[in-house]
């Protein structure tokens, strides 16, 4: 395998493709795929003053024009919001500051964040207005594209890096990951881990051949007892279903972070929707992927 | 009447024997002290294997196959440990990056 680690939005980002494959189209690929996560990093952190989501956050309780791409992902998430009936909620970020999230995870785990405050209600998702390229936020709402953004980013990483040349690409960025292009027969193997390893033991392969996976985990940006980035839109606080961890995964990375998501909140209900692999907390690991070497129905 | 009591004064000498023996209490005392409690191990007391040790949290792993609901272009290739409750199997494929080697990259969320 040929791969190119770089860090953007806060994590660990990779791209691979094949061994085989023309060393001047990956390196190509390489600086297509770090140039649209620096793009879209600048677009739409919530810890950048200057970033179009910072601004649009400051224009709260008036119409803003917005870029064409940020209207595309803020029309996702509201659609998001609409399937999943708010589970999946762009609006949470007030809970999440609430929680202890309010700066840069870094300095989260440093312990330099502010005092906690009680949990915020969600849901505002409903009062929050797109017309063409033009938003509207309620006076008191902010939203955090986050995780969707992510997975939006991968979706766009992966197709321009076969667009550069490769056969096949996949971009993994913390766990949200697409394979793009022709894969290798038999798919591309992808660890599970251990939601309950520090060191991020292997808990369970798949092999991946289209499409994408994400992950959610309650282990991972944790800065306490309960205290996690993964809030429950239901009750405004860190999520506590019983569900540690779940990867879901879907024809695009940014439809497989909304389902991980929904999978945590709505446990093994998810798995009469989508393909998802769920762990709870006494270890039990629920999934419906389809097992390798059988055939799968249509 | 009678007569008052007086101490007998020490000599130069028995001073400065009582002043070695002072000394040699003070730089004895937290020696002393160190050598009473109880040493941590190391690497090279030859105790490893008489280390105690406690188990915070075990986690047994039991993996329930339930029936897929679409054509996900994903394979579920194998748990490691733990036991599977369905009749599915979950055999290694020919996936790249080895199925039983080492994993081309991973997920668990960021």
């Amino acid at each position: 395998m040929r791969r190119h680690d770089f860090r953007s939005m806060g994590t660990d980002v990779l791209l691979l493709a094949d061994a085989t494959c023309d060393p001047d189209a990956f390196a190509r690929a390489a600086a297509r795929v770090m140039q649209v996560f620096a793009r879209e990093d600048a677009r739409s952190s919530r810890f950048r003053g200057d970033s179009e989501l910072s601004l649009v956050n400051a224009s709260a309780g008036r119409w803003t024009q917005v870029s064409p791409t940020f209207a595309d992902v803020a029309r996702l998430a509201l659609d998001a919001a609409a399937r999943t009936e708010g589970r999946f909620d762009p609006t949470i970020l007030p809970a999440l500051l609430a929680a202890g999230y309010d700066r840069d995870f870094d300095d989260v785990i440093a312990g330099a964040r502010r005092r906690l405050h009680p949990a915020r209600p969600c849901g505002r998702w409903r009062d929050v207005h797109l017309a063409g390229r033009w938003l509207r936020l309620p006076d008191d709402v902010m939203l955090d594209l986050g995780g969707l953004v992510k997975g939006w980013t991968v979706d766009v990483a992966a197709l321009e890096a076969v667009a550069c040349g490769l056969p096949w690409a996949l971009v993994n960025a913390g766990g949200d990951l697409r394979i793009a292009g022709e894969p290798p027969t038999g798919g591309v193997a992808v660890a599970i881990e251990d939601p309950s390893s520090a060191s991020r033991a292997e808990l369970g392969r798949v092999a991946l051949d289209g499409g994408a996976l994400a992950t959610s985990s309650v282990t991972r940006r944790s800065w306490g007892p309960a205290l996690h980035h993964l809030i429950d839109p239901r009750t405004g606080r860190p999520a506590d279903t019983g569900v540690v961890q779940a990867t879901a995964w879907a024809p695009t990375c940014a439809e497989a972070e909304v389902r991980s998501k929904v999978a945590l909140l709505d446990d093994e209900r998810a798995l009469a929707s989508f393909t998802a692999t769920i762990v709870h907390d006494d270890g039990t690991v629920v999934t419906n992927l389809p097992p390798a070497g059988a055939e799968v129905a249509a | 009447m009678s007569e008052r009591p007086t101490s007998k004064r020490a000599s130069k000498r028995e001073l400065r024997a009582w002043a070695w023996i002072a000394g040699a209490l003070a730089f004895l005392a937290p020696w002393t002290a160190i050598a009473a409690n109880p040493k941590p191990a190391t690497a090279v007391d030859g105790g490893r294997a008489e280390r105690p040790v406690k188990i915070i949290h075990r986690i047994t792993r039991r993996v329930v196959i339930r029936d897929p609901v679409e054509d996900a272009g994903v394979r579920y290739v194998y748990v490691g440990g733990g036991s599977s409750s369905s009749s599915s199997s979950t055999s290694s494929s020919g996936a790249s990056g080895s199925a039983g080697g080492s994993p081309s990259t991973s997920t668990g969320g960021s």
